[in-house]
């Protein structure tokens, strides 16, 4: 398999796990963690941290086969899978003001990286 | 007592001013671990302990770990999707301040319009997410 195609798809799959983390530390933070004891019965919290901590190295991983400009890009395509997530999963409402920013920080982080 | 699990604290739907701060102050966080580990990507060599001793690597944990906890305390301030556009702001600090530590790094035109595009995307997610819910009225 081609490296570049190889890293391009590990990285769209270290994005949607990135969105799922920070929904999963969304659910995490929504209970009350008020002892250290009860922070360690949150899963929801430690899945959030393991995945964030699993596609985190994804990236990195990839970082080492395709350049950052093509990376970075797709890496903040994972602000549209949160905001998917935040309304399938937290029943937050979403509307054209905040699929207009999500739009122009996309378009910010390519011209940036 | 303690009351982990089954009880769930009712967050607002409207996100709080606080809970913005909290995320600006992780991006900075963010920011200052990313450079930390430009600079201990320098210093990496295969042996074991030139990673132990790789202070800016440690730094850049540190900054991350500091970052992260700030973000859990910013997400019980409101909606997920006002929030966490925020953290695209953190390639604007990098973006500006790199220039300042390596000498390869300058800014462009292009650079700049990125940061005027991704500021006026969070300020437009800013004003999405204060708009009233249908059920507010």
């Amino acid at each position: 398999m081609n490296l570049h195609l190889f890293a391009i798809s590990l990285v769209c799959i270290s994005s949607f796990l990135g969105a799922f983390a920070q929904l999963e530390l969304k659910l995490g933070v929504n209970r009350s963690t008020k002892s250290i004891l009860a922070f360690f019965k949150n899963y929801d919290l430690m899945a959030g941290v393991v995945l964030y901590t699993v596609a985190a190295g994804m990236f990195i991983f990839a970082l080492k086969q395709e350049k950052l400009t093509v990376l970075y890009p797709l890496v903040a395509t994972s602000y549209i899978w949160t905001s998917l997530l935040a309304k399938k999963y937290l029943d937050e409402r979403m509307n054209l003001f905040k699929w207009t920013g999500i739009s122009l920080i996309l378009i910010g982080v390519c011209l940036i990286v | 007592m303690e009351n982990s699990g089954s009880f769930k604290v009712r967050t607002a739907h409207r996100t709080q001013p606080w809970a913005f701060a909290l995320t600006l102050l992780c991006t900075f966080f963010v920011s200052a671990g990313q450079i930390f580990y430009k600079f201990a990507s320098g210093r990496i060599t295969p042996d074991i302990f030139s990673i132990l001793t790789n202070v800016p690597l440690f730094l850049g944990f540190a900054s991350y770990g500091i970052g992260l906890l700030l973000l859990l305390l910013a997400f019980r301030g409101g909606e997920l999707s006002a929030l966490y556009p925020i953290i695209a702001t953190s390639y604007i600090w990098v973006c500006l301040t790199a220039p300042f530590f390596f000498r390869d790094d300058y800014m462009t035109i292009q650079k700049w319009f990125g940061i005027a595009f991704i500021t006026a995307g969070i300020i437009s997610v800013g004003i999405g997410s204060g708009r009233k819910y249908p059920s507010e009225k």
